[in-house]
């Protein structure tokens, strides 16, 4: 019974230490000041997530449909109808998808063939974790137009004055998004 | 003295969870008007609210665990004597523990919908969190300001605790309570998406899909609570009955009934679009009803058998009420215009206006529980007077309701989407209804002779019009119900054939067929199996109607009958244990002069609590029958023995179809789950160490749950008290009738019929009726003597005349007009429909032009994905 009391300290203990350091890492992200990958995913590639999951939603719908169809539940011209519409909007998802990821795909390409190329595989693992990108492979940071701040290759604002950073960059340079979406899609298309 | 100062630090944790809830709540706010890069510190916020949360549980644990008794609430739940699962359980063993508990199953909850929500719906993400925190806030904002579970006792610590009623110390309240509020605080989920989708405009089939997951597991949890309580009554309370239309019971039925109405109209909206302001309607009176369930149990407004002591919390959630009804109707208002249907029902005869007609069935059905569950109120507050609805009333007035829903079951799977023609329709129901037709023939040739005769005996509810119509329609629901269930059972069967036969052209064999079919459309056969479950409970619940009862007063040696069986007492025993007496009565059971077994009906007092026997029944169950046992009273001097058998049929079949009713919606869920663990999968590709914290949430959850399923005790139980229900020898049905609807009125035992009531104050009221009826005056007089005496309060079926009579009336109105508004909605859908249909394909070709980046080159993936999916699953 005291095993169990001193258990239960040590839970609300623990707890505790996870609920003060969730609320640190809340705060530290709220000032922006976070440098997990996290930051970058979280807000940038989920829209890619969220249309797979629209995808397989209507993928789900238009299945249902078919089958009742098949069973004689709908009839024809209103199958065609709504297999119509629902292969519309299916087609635009998937289509979404696909121009959201085409930069990837190309970077993931062309990292391939660098590193088929001949470095060997520790480059592979670094262009994984990703800090750099097409545009910007050559330094590890980026300086602002406007203030000369430096911030991080990967960063869309500047910490500072919060200038959009290096537009032509900002739309690929997402490489943990890039490993991410990859091995999905594929998994995807495997279901 | 305990290690640590837990009352000082249990105030600072939930201080803590409240500043969490506010900053988190500022955060998701911030991240829903444009900021994404607050959503990170929402999510945070959420982890850190949990934990906090997480660490008040524990730090109430080691409370008890301790013996902590300068706090109140261990003080009065808990005493040095109790094992430490019991400590365990007390945590949620009253009021204010409890509602610490229910914070932390929402904070469960929201932990899991945090992480699953990880890269889904990121633009309702934000809705979602502020809403949880608000919920949560104002929970412990109630826990800090009037119902502190860490309030300390205003003398010294005592040096024992009271300890727990030890009835509440046994296995069925270990599951049920949890259950049902895993059920209640589920819909918090579900909800917050509907918040969400009304902050952000988002209002299409996207919130749906969703919280569908979500609405499921809650409804199944609120499906197995219930069951649970059913089977609780059952066998603990020993009054022979499972449902008695208690307060807390329909408080708990009410969210179930919208919840239901809800996952069936939502199917609608996935499909057509249509339906969104009902959905959205029917998701915010789901949550509504949850609060206002625990508004009416945990205030003591009503009297219940079930009730909390009144408390000042009733405030809090009257405000908390207020605030949801203008949030949720503000809300709705403002997104009216987005909220216009883009698609229209083709047809009267078609599956979307099935799926309205079930809506407006289970819909009624709440209106009436409402109306008859607030009635004391209603009826103190226009004519201050206090009145009682007694079980009599419901079972009689949801014959109907239920009759006409179960046959909904039944037909609604066969009428096809949009518009159903005649031809078609026919062909589906012309097998389901000749099987109907020949078990109502069969029911009505062979029935009597079987003992379920067809009609069953009128036992009026009213001496009016209305109560010859409900109880003609009574009688006959034997008959109709054994159609209607056949009617049913054939149907789906017929629905699993036909679609195993589509896939049988395929190649594949019946039984494959039947598998692979239910695994690749499992939502929609997971629901025909859900709704044999229905057909089989409802089967279940007409037993009741065969009741056979007798009781008789006997000495060993002697015996009586019941139906076809007759009991042979035996003898007593007496038992004790440290913690309580038993006195056990051995029955021989006889069928027809044979032998068949025995029964130990029995009674314990406990030490504690000597002034509380408890009724220890004695079951005997099988498929066809169940004999009901009980032992009123022992005189152990002269071992005269009082018992009191019921001869139950077809109970079993409520277990069942609960059970399958349980399956069917396990399977419907499971394509979801399955998503969330391929999800899990992928992410384990990507990074090892995320899918660690997501097994470790995982196993947090189920540890959670399990700690819930073998955690006794229920709070909403927490001062039910058997004391009383003992039980009375009745003579006749005279006496029945009168003492079913007559009140024990001592003060102590609200709510219970002098025909099961057995204090003293009862026994002398009855010997004083029963004199009275002697000398010759009728139940009716009877009836109108003891209401002038003691008030309405005392009748628990209230009269059909004068204000009474608003009772059944309003409902019925609210139904009618109702139904006045499901086929208007139907007509002009029609008519709208209509045009539609001819100009389909104009139209199909607006839409598709409307969808802006279409991409017709799509098709090839599309045909590919799916062919995927046909053999995938």
């Amino acid at each position: 019974m005291t095993v169990l009391a001193d258990g239960f300290a040590l839970a609300s203990a623990g707890a505790l230490v996870a609920g003060l350091y969730s609320a640190y890492a809340s705060v530290r992200a709220a000032l922006g000041v976070s440098s997990e990958l996290d930051t970058h995913r979280n807000v940038e590639a989920l829209e890619v997530a969220s249309l797979r999951d629209q995808r397989e939603a209507l993928l789900q719908t238009l299945a249902d449909l078919r089958f009742d169809h098949e069973a004689g539940k709908v009839s024809d011209k209103d199958f065609e109808r709504l297999d119509r519409r629902l292969r519309k909007e299916l087609g635009g998802v998937m289509k979404r998808i696909d121009t959201d990821l085409e930069p990837f795909r190309d970077e993931a390409r062309k990292q391939l063939t660098d590193a088929m190329g001949g470095e060997g595989s520790p480059y592979r693992t670094n262009a994984g974790e990703g800090d750099e990108t097409e545009a910007n492979v050559s330094s590890d940071v980026q300086i602002c137009s406007e203030c000369r701040q430096e911030n991080d290759a990967d960063a869309k604002f500047c910490k500072a004055c919060a200038t959009p950073l290096g537009v032509a960059s900002a739309s690929n340079s997402e490489p943990p998004a890039q490993t991410k979406e990859e091995p999905e899609e594929k998994q995807g298309e495997e279901e | 003295m305990p290690a640590i100062d837990v009352p000082i630090f249990g105030n600072i944790a939930l201080c803590l969870v409240l500043v969490s809830a506010a900053y988190t709540f500022a955060m998701a706010l911030g991240a829903a008007r444009g900021r994404p890069q607050l959503l990170l510190a929402a999510r945070r916020g959420t982890y850190a609210t949990v934990a906090f949360i997480v660490v008040a549980v524990c730090l109430l644990a080691y409370a008890f665990q301790t013996h902590d008794f300068r706090i109140r609430y261990v003080a009065r739940y808990s005493d040095r004597s109790m094992p430490w699962w019991y400590l365990i359980t007390s945590l949620w063993g009253g009021q204010d523990g409890s509602l610490l508990w229910w914070t932390f199953l929402l904070g469960g909850y929201t932990f899991a919908v945090t992480r699953w929500l990880r890269d889904r719906y990121v633009e309702l993400q934000p809705g979602i969190y502020a809403t949880l925190m608000g919920i949560i806030g104002f929970f412990i904002t109630l826990q800090l300001f009037s119902a502190n579970p860490f309030a300390t006792t205003l003398s010294t610590a005592p040096a024992d605790g009271e300890g727990l009623n030890p009835l509440l110390q046994n296995y069925w309240m270990v599951i049920h309570p949890p259950m049902l509020y895993l059920g209640f605080v589920g819909w918090s989920v579900p909800f917050a998406f509907v918040v969400s989708a009304l902050i952000t405009g988002r209002l299409n089939e996207e919130w749906i899909r969703g919280a569908h997951l979500w609405a499921m597991v809650a409804w199944t949890f609120l499906s197995i609570g219930l069951l649970l309580g059913c089977l609780w009554s059952y066998e603990e309370l020993g009054w022979g009955g499972y449902w008695a239309w208690d307060p807390v019971e329909n408080a708990s039925f009410m969210p179930w009934l919208i919840g239901t109405a809800y996952l069936h109209s939502a199917i609608v909206q996935e499909r057509y679009g249509m339906l969104k302001v009902w959905n959205v309607f029917l998701m915010c009176l789901t949550y509504f009803m949850t609060i206002f369930g625990t508004f009416l149990t945990r205030s003591g407004m009503i009297a219940s058998v079930h009730a909390f002591a009144r408390s000042s919390i009733g405030n809090y959630f009257v405000a908390f009420m207020v605030v949801l009804v203008v949030v949720c109707g503000g809300l709705i208002f403002y997104r009216l215009p987005r909220l216009r249907a883009k698609h229209k029902i083709h047809s009267l005869l078609s599956r979307e206006f099935m799926f309205l007609l079930n809506n407006w069935i289970l819909l009624g059905m709440m209106i009436f529980v409402l109306v008859a569950t607030t009635w004391p109120l209603i009826s103190e507050f226009f004519r201050g007077e206090e009145a009682t609805v007694g079980p009599g009333f419901y079972n009689n007035w949801m014959v109907p309701f239920g009759l006409i829903l179960l046959l909904l079951t039944g037909v609604g799977p066969l009428v096809a989407w949009r518009k159903a023609t005649g031809k078609n329709l026919r062909k589906a129901m012309a097998v389901p209804a000749a099987v109907a037709a020949i078990v109502m023939v069969l029911h009505v040739s062979v029935g009597e002779s079987l003992g379920f005769p067809p009609i069953l005996e009128r036992e009026e509810l009213y001496n009016t019009t209305v109560g010859n119509i409900l109880e003609t329609l009574r009688t006959f629901s034997a008959l109709f119900s054994s159609g209607i269930c056949a009617f049913v059972v054939a149907a789906i069967s017929q629905e699993f054939w036909r679609g195993a036969k589509v896939r049988m052209k395929k190649g594949e064999s019946f039984f494959t067929a039947l598998v692979r079919l239910t695994s690749r459309a499992r939502r929609r056969y997971g629901g025909y199996i859900v709704h044999i479950g229905v057909v089989l409970m409802y089967f279940g619940f007409t037993g009741a109607a065969y009741d056979h009862e007798n009781e008789a007063a006997l000495h060993p040696g002697a015996s009586f009958d019941v139906g076809e069986y007759s009991f042979r007492y035996e003898r007593p025993s007496m038992r004790s244990d440290p913690n309580k007496r038993m006195v056990f009565t051995e029955l021989t059971v006889l069928e027809d002069g044979e032998e068949i077994g025995t029964v130990t009906p029995a009674k314990f007092v406990y030490r504690t609590h000597p002034e509380m026997p408890t009724t220890e029944v004695a079951i005997r169950s099988n498929p066809v029958e169940d004999l009901y046992v009980i032992m009123s009273t022992v005189d152990p001097r002269s071992r005269r023995a009082t018992f009191r058998v019921i001869v139950r049929p077809l109970v079993a079949w409520i277990w069942i179809g609960g059970i399958v009713l349980v399956l069917g919606s396990l399977i419907a869920m499971w394509p979801k789950a399955r998503n969330i663990l391929s999800a899990a999968r992928r992410r384990d590709r990507r990074k090892k160490k995320e899918s660690d914290k997501r097994a470790s949430a995982a196993v947090a959850m189920l540890l959670a749950l399990v700690a819930s399923l073998f955690a006794p005790v229920g709070t909403a139980f927490a001062q039910s008290s058997s004391a009383h229900a003992g039980s009375v020898v009745l003579n006749g049905s005279e006496e029945r009738h009168l003492f079913g609807r007559t009140l024990c009125m001592c003060g102590d035992c609200e709510r219970l019929a002098l025909d099961s009531c057995g204090c003293s104050w009862a026994v002398d009221r009855r010997a004083e009726l029963r004199l009275q009826m002697e000398n010759g005056a009728t139940v009716e007089e009877l009836l109108a003597n003891y209401r002038a005496e003691y008030g309405a309060a005392a009748i628990s079926i209230p009269s059909d005349e004068g204000f009474d009579r608003a009772l059944w009336a309003v409902p019925v109105a609210l139904f009618c007009i109702a139904a006045f508004f499901v086929v208007r909605t139907g007509k002009r859908w029609q008519e709208s429909g209509a045009e539609g249909d001819e100009s389909a394909v104009v139209e199909g070709g607006d839409e598709a032009s409307a969808e802006e980046e279409g991409g017709d080159d799509y098709n090839d993936a599309i045909d590919e994905a799916l062919a995927r999916m046909e053999d995938d699953e």
